[in-house]
C-alpha cells in the first residue's frame, strides 16, 4: 500500500493540542478525531492507501490528547487495523512517537 | 602522537640497555653487582611483561579509565539536564498556586517542558547505547517508565480541563508524583556510576 494522504498536525489541526473531550477545551482530543483523524482513517481503510500523521511542530502532546485520540480510535477499530492504515512521522522527537504507537497498541479505557 | 612516545620510550630502553653493557665492559669490578650469562626463560618473560606494564598502564590503562569516568559524567550530565528542565514544572505549580490559578499559557507551557523533556531522554537514550549497549535498554525504558507516569499524572488527568482550578490537594499530589520522578533521576545518576 502506498501513502496517499499526509495530515500534519501543526498545521491542519493545532500546534497546541488540548485535553481530553470537547467540552475540556480547545483542540481536544476528541475534535481531533472528529474532525481529522477517524474521517482520514476511514478514507484511508475504504481507498486502501495508507495515511501518514506527521507529528512534528506541536509543541508537546498532552497524555489526554493522545488517549482521547490515538487511543480511542484503536478501541473502536482495534490496534491492528489502526496500524495497518495510519503510518507517523516525527522527526525532532522519538519519545513522542513511541507513545503515541503505544497507546495504540495498549489502549486505556476512560 | 601516541605512536611518537612509544618510539621514544624504546629507543631510550635500548639506549640504557646498550650503555649498561658497555659499562660493564669498561668498570668490571661493580660491587655486589655480576653479570650473569645464564638467563632464564621465565625471567625473560618476567622482564617483558614489567616493561608491559610500565608501557601499557600509563598510556593504555589510564586512558581507558579516564575515558570511562568522562563518558559516565558525560551522562550523568544528561539526567542532571533532565532534572533541571523538571524543575520548570515544579515552578510553574508553584507560581499558579501561590495566585491560586493556573492559565491556559501556564499548561502550553508545560507541554512545551514535556516535550523538552522527551528530546533530552531520547538523546541520552541515543548517548547510552553507544558505550553501554547492554544494559541502555533497561536503563532507558524504566527512565521512560518513570517519565510517562509523571506526565500522566499531569497532562492526561483534570489539569488539563478548561474548568480546573488549582487547590492545595492538586499542589500536595503533584509534589509527591514529582518527587518520584525527582528520586528516579538522582538514583539514575548514581547507577550510571556503577555501570
Amino acid at each position: 500500500m502506498e501513502i496517499k494522504k499526509v495530515l500534519v498536525i501543526a498545521s491542519d489541526f493545532s500546534t497546541t493540542p488540548g485535553a481530553r473531550y470537547r467540552e475540556d477545551g480547545e483542540f481536544s482530543g476528541q475534535e481531533f478525531l472528529e474532525k481529522l483523524l477517524q474521517p482520514e482513517f476511514e478514507k484511508a481503510v475504504n481507498g486502501e492507501y495508507i495515511l501518514k500523521v506527521d507529528l512534528d511542530g506541536v509543541w508537546g502532546y498532552p497524555s489526554s490528547f493522545v488517549s482521547g485520540s490515538f487511543g480511542k480510535l484503536s478501541l473502536e477499530k482495534g490496534a491492528d487495523l489502526v496500524l495497518k492504515y495510519i503510518t507517523f512521522k516525527s522527526d525532532e522527537n522519538p519519545i513522542r512517537l513511541e507513545k503515541i504507537i503505544n497507546e495504540i497498541k495498549k489502549p486505556i479505557k476512560k | 602522537m601516541k605512536k611518537r612516545y612509544i618510539l621514544l620510550i624504546s629507543a631510550l630502553v635500548l639506549i640504557s640497555f646498550v650503555l649498561g653493557v658497555l659499562l660493564s665492559r669498561i668498570v668490571r669490578d661493580f660491587p655486589l653487582i655480576t653479570f650473569n650469562h645464564e638467563i632464564k626463560i621465565f625471567e625473560v618473560l618476567t622482564f617483558i611483561l614489567t616493561l608491559l606494564i610500565g608501557i601499557l598502564f600509563p598510556f593504555l590503562i589510564k586512558k581507558w579509565i579516564e575515558d570511562n569516568r568522562s563518558i559516565k559524567s558525560c551522562l550523568a550530565d544528561e539526567i542532571k539536564a533532565i532534572l533541571l528542565t523538571s524543575l520548570k514544572i515544579k515552578a510553574i505549580i508553584e507560581k499558579a498556586s501561590a495566585n491560586n490559578n493556573i492559565l491556559a499559557t501556564d499548561k502550553d507551557e508545560i507541554n512545551f517542558i514535556f516535550h523538552e523533556m522527551e528530546m533530552q531522554i531520547a538523546s541520552f537514550q541515543d548517548q547510552i547505547a553507544i558505550s553501554f549497549k547492554n544494559e541502555s535498554q533497561a536503563i532507558s525504558n524504566e527512565l521512560k517508565k518513570k517519565f510517562h507516569e509523571y506526565k500522566d499524572y499531569l497532562t492526561g488527568g483534570e489539569m488539563m480541563t478548561s474548568t480546573f482550578t488549582i487547590d492545595q490537594k492538586f499542589v500536595r499530589a503533584h509534589v509527591t508524583h514529582y518527587s518520584l520522578f525527582e528520586r528516579h533521576l538522582k538514583s539514575l545518576t548514581h547507577k550510571i556510576y556503577h555501570l
